[in-house]
């Protein structure tokens, strides 16, 4: 086949590349493993355009489960059909539960030494404000567009849960017919 | 460490009902994984939910990893194995499916407002994950400190979360917290 000149026409990742790209983000992907994954099969392979990423991830962010195994299960079947879905999760899966059971292992072992309680002590004060200052982050847009009754929705969520401790069949049986009468009310929003 | 069938399966089901109820990414399930762990089946101390959270944060690959640590300390390495594909399993199924039709409804009103409607409860999650976690760690002033300064640097800057999170060790390490 001819090569075009264009740059669209991305080339198509080889099973083990596409297993080893995954096992790489998996690895390093310290905070935020989709960021790394948008750097690698936009930025580096080049695999697919910007404007294809958004659209995988939109898909990626509809469906429940981990955003980021969504994006490398729909981007292996994109390219590779099913044995790519397998391999992509594999990779992203694979090297990074082998490290949590050291980890886990780690913990089993060592968990209650006093040097290692304090540090972690510390780690997830941290760790706390991570996600609090998460919610900062994906709540702004809400409040930029002044989605008041969406707030609203929102804030009734993290005090039925975070504070009150509904279980999740509960909150999401409320809350989801909800916030879908909502979007349907005000689709922009 | 109990490691009897029913444990294996309790996990396998519960990380898979999880895996297709975490609305808008694995950490919307945080909050059910913490009552499961601790309140309801006593898997673990609230202490140690909040160490393995800790452990999963600052660790590199993706979050939901909490889900597999989990699993190791119920059941060793067969019920990290079992809590990860319950965690992946249905979601990756789901995905794979959708995928191939994404195309058809990507631009359907009832996507759109599926969508819209799930961010808020979504984003709501988060925040409880965040509230319950401080909840376990925070007991001192300078805990209440910490956490509130890393929210204000991580909303308001792109600064790695590892640089936070090795400050807070070494607060703990120092015995401050």
């Amino acid at each position: 086949m001819a090569q075009s000149s264009d740059p669209v026409p991305a080339p198509t990742p080889t099973l083990w590349g596409l297993f080893s790209s995954f096992a790489i983000v998996s690895i390093f992907g310290f905070g935020g493993t989709l960021a790394w994954a948008r750097r690698m099969a936009v930025d580096e392979r080049k695999w697919m355009t910007a404007a294809e990423f958004n659209e995988v991830f939109a898909l990626c962010q509809f469906l429940p489960g981990p955003n980021v195994m969504n994006f490398a299960v729909a981007f292996g079947a994109r390219v590779l059909g099913v044995p790519g879905s397998i391999v992509a999760g594999l990779g992203l899966c694979g090297p990074s539960l082998i490290l949590m059971i050291l980890l886990g292992a780690l913990y089993a072992h060592f968990g209650d030494l006093p040097q290692l309680q304090r540090f972690l002590g510390g780690v997830v004060c941290a760790a706390a404000g991570l996600t609090l200052g998460m919610l900062g982050r994906m709540a702004q847009p809400l409040f930029e567009g002044r989605q008041w009754v969406s707030i609203t929705l929102m804030v009734a969520v993290l005090i039925a849960v975070g504070f009150f401790k509904l279980p999740l069949w509960w909150a999401l049986g409320i809350f989801i017919p909800l916030g879908i009468a909502i979007g349907w009310k005000w689709p922009s929003s | 460490m109990r490691t009897d069938c029913g444990t294996l399966i309790t996990l396998l089901l519960h990380f898979g009902f999880l895996s297709l109820a975490a609305v808008g990414g694995g950490n919307s399930a945080i909050p059910e994984i913490h009552r499961q762990a601790v309140e309801i089946s006593g898997w673990m101390t609230e202490r140690q939910f909040a160490d393995l959270f800790a452990i999963s944060q600052a660790a590199p690959g993706p979050n939901f990893l909490i889900s597999t640590l989990i699993g190791y300390h119920v059941a060793g390495p067969i019920g990290a194995i079992l809590a990860t594909v319950g965690m992946c399993g249905p979601s990756s199924v789901l995905a794979y499916y959708v995928s191939g039709t994404w195309d058809k409804f990507k631009y359907a009103r009832w996507r759109m407002a599926v969508q819209a409607g799930l961010i808020p409860v979504s984003v709501g999650l988060i925040g409880a994950t965040g509230i319950i976690v401080a909840q376990a760690a925070d007991h001192t002033v300078v805990a209440y400190a910490l956490t509130a300064v890393t929210a204000v640097i991580t909303y308001a800057t792109r600064l790695n979360p590892i640089w936070l999170f090795l400050v807070g060790g070494a607060l703990g390490l120092m015995g401050l917290i």
